[in-house]
């Protein structure tokens, strides 16, 4: 019997969570259950280690096993490989981030942009740089459960959502340059418009961004009723989105 | 550590990477918002990657593509339509940016909390790409 189908076929009496066995009688009657989604050797020696200290393991070779695995039963931790053979582990986040939202997860990937991703934009419990070993997995794990995070910066996704306040406190002005600068200078007026549409969604403001390119063109077709009905949609949509920054 | 250069004359768009970038361990990012400058730039820093704005004050297209694709990797960070950018290409062929020099397209507007996975995620592809007969 394999390290994999052993973890998985043979559910075990269990501590809380994922901590190692302490004999904790209060502790023995509930279960802990691990999901790894991961192909590697390396996750089948993490799963040795969970089994041997009372989790029940479950293993997910690919990203649509993991995800089927969460649709199954909720876990009290996730590993998940940084590159699966089906897809990434930020596009699995993406797709499972709302069932698993609550689960304590560690991503591993010897890529720095998904773990810093997973980190920022999905606010995973812990990252752990590769190439490591199946000791230092399972404690991330175990720390990752127990709530126990490494320091961190402040989010960037704070960051970001301060920068799109500033960003669209600055929008009537931007639109209001437009509209003053198309009937003299219609190539400028469309190169601000092309910029809008570029930027404001980057900033969350995809409405801006859309109605901003439907401006470019007509700025660029220079009908004078195509130019004046983008400028007030753009007015409106930058009307929303400074509402929806402001009540951010 | 790695280095990113932007060149992109879009104060926001410059303003929204380095928070990107600070954000990651393991990149450095500097910004440039003319050819001209990021020429003289690229003369005294050693950068692994260039990211390049389609329109920019002093140079547009394929002539700022010109200037960087023998010495520097490049992803283009543009949006321009695709109708516009197969138009530059000279043809309508998916991926066409790849004969010019270019490592891969970021389409603007883009995710900015994804935009560094999304960076090394073209780097590796062009590595495989260029290591495969």
């Amino acid at each position: 019997m394999t390290a994999r189908s052993r973890a998985v076929d043979a559910p075990t009496t269990a501590t809380s969570g994922v901590r190692p066995s302490a004999g904790d009688a209060e502790q023995a009657h509930q279960r802990a259950y691990l999901l790894i989604i991961s192909d590697r050797t390396l996750a089948q020696e993490v799963a040795f280690i969970a089994h041997d200290r009372g989790v029940e393991v479950h293993v997910a070779l690919t990203g649509e096993a993991g995800v089927d695995r969460t649709r199954e039963r909720t876990f009290s931790a996730i590993l998940l490989q940084g590159l699966l053979p089906d897809t990434d582990a930020i596009r699995w986040l993406n797709e499972a981030s709302v069932r698993t939202r609550a689960t304590p997860m560690v991503v591993m990937s010897s890529f720095r942009g998904i773990l810093d991703t997973a980190r920022t934009s999905f606010d995973v419990a812990g990252t752990v740089d590769e190439p490591t070993d199946a000791e230092t997995l399972f404690t991330a794990l175990v720390n990752a459960e127990q709530g126990r995070r490494p320091e961190t910066e402040p989010s960037p996704r704070a960051r970001l959502d301060e920068a799109a306040r500033t960003y669209a406190a600055t929008l009537p002005g931007k639109l209001r340059v437009i509209a003053e600068a198309w009937p003299t200078q219609p190539e400028s007026a469309e190169k601000l418009a092309h910029r809008l549409r570029g930027t404001a969604g980057c900033y969350g403001f995809d409405e801006v961004g859309e109605v901003a390119g439907t401006l470019e063109e007509a700025l660029s077709s220079r009908a004078q009723p195509a130019v004046q009905a983008a400028l007030d949609a753009v007015e409106h949509a930058i009307e929303r989105a400074v509402e929806r920054a402001r009540q951010s | 550590m790695r280095t990113a250069l932007l060149v992109d004359d879009e104060p926001d768009i410059i303003d929204l990477l380095k928070i990107c970038f600070e954000s990651a361990t393991n990149w450095r990012l500097h910004a440039a918002s003319t050819m001209a400058a990021a020429m003289k730039r690229l003369a005294d820093t050693k950068v692994d990657v260039v990211l390049l704005d389609w329109n920019l004050p002093d140079s547009t297209g394929l002539s700022s593509i010109e200037q960087l694709r023998k010495t520097h990797p490049i992803i283009l960070m543009t949006a321009a339509s695709p109708r516009a950018l197969a138009s530059a290409w000279g043809h309508e062929a998916p991926g066409g940016w790849a004969d010019h020099g270019v490592l891969g397209v970021v389409e603007k507007p883009f995710d900015p909390l994804t935009l560094i996975a999304r960076i090394e995620q073209i780097l590796v592809s062009s590595r495989h790409r260029s290591a495969s007969p």
